[in-house]
């Protein structure tokens, strides 16, 4: 909930009230007597009780012996208000009294029937005014004549405000535009008995629209402006210098991050080739052992298979002298009737290839029927 | 000095540091920016150059523990020994239990000391010498094709002294087999 101040200034004295929430939380008043504005005000805008004062939207409401306000005659329906107004400001001086060295108008408002409104302000009291704000830190949103402050404050209808031996008596509708204005001087004498509340005043100030056409708002600080001119021409010659230099380290910079990503993904990448390779040892040699057992294990029972075989293809006439079995041969030594008969039967047998009779076959010393033979058969390679 | 006069100096040395900034700076940012390319170039290189397919890794840790638990199974049958003379010796003593039990009556066990480890498996065989009737010498080659722990008759000579003896006479055949068996190399003796 954002606080706003409205102060009034007029010719007897100034009003301050700090609204929050549509409803008045502080107040303070002071008299003139006389007395320039600046220092006065300054001072009583100091014992507001706001702590961020320049976020407060500050409201000032003139009087109207420093205001004017005027139906502008000329100005046609069909206008458009920045016209209209700058229009009425090329010719201050022809819509409004010269009371100053210095007038500021207004934009301009309609009114109900169509015409236009404007209204113009005392220029050295608004530059007072600005002065003293910025010494209490306070930054001026708007100013408006105590007319339009009071529209804005009082139910609608018809009132009149007394500043400075000039009385004002308006008429206001529920938009609070005004139905019609008249501005006369009145004698000093009878100024306390229709002067209005002040403290109306600087509500109506505090709780101005801020897309009031009848109200004023100061120009920026044109120290300021060039200040924020000059930022912003150094923001934009930066940015497009960062833009180009940007541009032209971009390729490099996106090559370097690649790079470091790609070695990355490179270095995981040689991590798994050694586990692999270490995996492929390991399996290799497990494989080498399991095949050297398997070929070891394939050659259990050799022997008695071979020995059973012979067995069951010699003629039970051969009696065997000798058997040497190797990995390669056999040989046998045999005392048989027939010793071809023997190398006949032997050539069928599974597991020996190519039998043939060694050295010559002889007659037994003791049974002369008998022949002695050394036979040789090759085992197949596997 | 005015301000016009501040405001000119201020440009002119602003332009003078500024070409001065680009025609050192223009180079060395070239040459830094060919550098980054040269670095990318080469660390794409390197990945086309690592190419791996991680199913192939998985692929052979798979085959590799099947295989390793088989191994293990069998490594489980085999004798540990720390050396090639150990394990010979196991060999001997074990030929010669499966003797006794066979009936074979055994002269001589030569231990061969030739033997070949790979793979922390050793062969190592024996000659034995003995006699024994027909029966004995089956049952003992037999014995030998089904023990337990894998043995291999390697060679076999098997002499009859007496073929045409009477048949009263007791049979006494002399054989010589040269019998082979694996040992496994336990962790001592693959020790340096």
């Amino acid at each position: 909930m954002s606080a706003r101040l409205g102060v009034a200034v007029s010719s007897r004295g100034f009003a301050v009230v700090l609204v929050r929430g549509g409803r008045v939380r502080w107040r303070a008043r002071l008299d003139r007597d006389g007395a320039p504005v600046a220092p006065m005000l300054a001072a009583l805008l100091a014992s507001a009780p706001v702590k961020r004062r320049a976020r407060v939207r500050v409201g000032v409401s003139l009087g109207v012996s420093y205001c004017q306000i005027k139906r502008v005659a000329g100005v046609s329906a069909s206008m458009r208000a920045d016209g209209a107004a700058r229009l009425v400001r090329d010719n201050a001086t022809s819509f409004f009294l010269r009371s100053s060295s210095r007038v500021v108008t207004t934009s301009t408002e309609r009114g109900p029937g169509g015409g236009a409104w404007s209204a113009a302000l005392d220029g050295g009291v608004l530059d007072e005014v600005i002065g003293a704000l910025r010494t209490a830190r306070f930054k001026p949103f708007a100013f408006l004549p105590e007319p339009l402050a009071l529209a804005l404050a009082l139910p609608p209808g018809s009132h009149r405000t007394i500043d400075g031996g000039v009385v004002a008596e308006f008429s206001t509708t529920k938009r609070s535009t005004f139905t019609a204005f008249r501005r006369r001087p009145v004698s000093p004498a009878k100024e306390d008995e229709i002067a209005s509340s002040l403290d109306d005043a600087a509500f109506g100030a505090a709780i101005c629209p801020p897309d009031r056409p009848l109200a004023w708002r100061p120009p920026a600080d044109p120290s300021r402006a060039l200040r924020w001119q000059r930022f912003r021409v150094g923001s934009a010659a930066a940015a497009l210098t960062i833009s180009i230099v940007a541009s032209l380290v971009a390729p490099a910079v996106r090559a370097s991050r690649d790079a470091a990503a790609a070695l990355r993904l490179a270095d995981r990448r040689t991590v798994l080739r050694l586990q692999g390779e270490e995996t492929e040892g390991e399996l290799r040699r497990v494989t080498a052992s399991l095949d050297r057992i398997d070929r070891f294990a394939s050659k259990r029972g050799d022997v008695s298979l071979l020995l059973g075989e012979l067995a069951s293809v010699l003629p039970d006439s051969t009696a065997l002298l000798s058997v040497r079995i190797d990995s390669v041969e056999v040989s046998l030594s045999t005392l048989s009737p027939r010793a071809a008969g023997v190398v006949a039967s032997l050539a069928d047998a599974p597991g020996v290839a190519s039998p043939a009779i060694v050295g010559s076959v002889m007659r037994d010393a003791s049974a002369r029927s008998l022949e002695r033979a050394t036979i040789r058969l090759r085992r197949p390679r596997q | 000095m005015t301000a016009r006069d501040r405001r000119t100096l201020a440009l002119g040395a602003a332009v003078i540091v500024s070409l001065f900034a680009i025609a050192k700076g223009l180079p060395v940012a070239a040459a830094w920016e060919r550098e980054r390319m040269t670095e990318w170039a080469h660390a794409s290189r390197l990945l086309a150059e690592s190419s791996i397919d991680p199913r192939n890794l998985n692929a052979a840790r798979d085959s590799l523990m099947a295989r390793g638990a088989r191994l293990q199974a069998i490594d489980s049958l085999l004798p540990g020994a720390a050396s090639a003379s150990a394990a010979v010796a196991q060999l001997a003593s074990a030929l010669e239990d499966l003797a006794d039990s066979c009936g074979v009556r055994v002269t001589a066990v030569q231990l061969r000391p030739d033997s070949m480890t790979a793979g922390g498996l050793t062969e190592v065989a024996a000659r034995v010498n003995g006699t024994a009737d027909v029966a004995g010498l089956a049952a003992f080659l037999r014995a030998i094709a089904s023990a337990r722990t894998p043995f291999v008759v390697r060679e076999l000579t098997v002499t009859a002294p007496e073929p045409t003896a009477p048949a009263a006479k007791a049979e006494a055949l002399r054989f010589d087999a040269l019998v082979a068996g694996l040992s496994r190399t336990t962790r001592e003796a693959s020790r340096p």
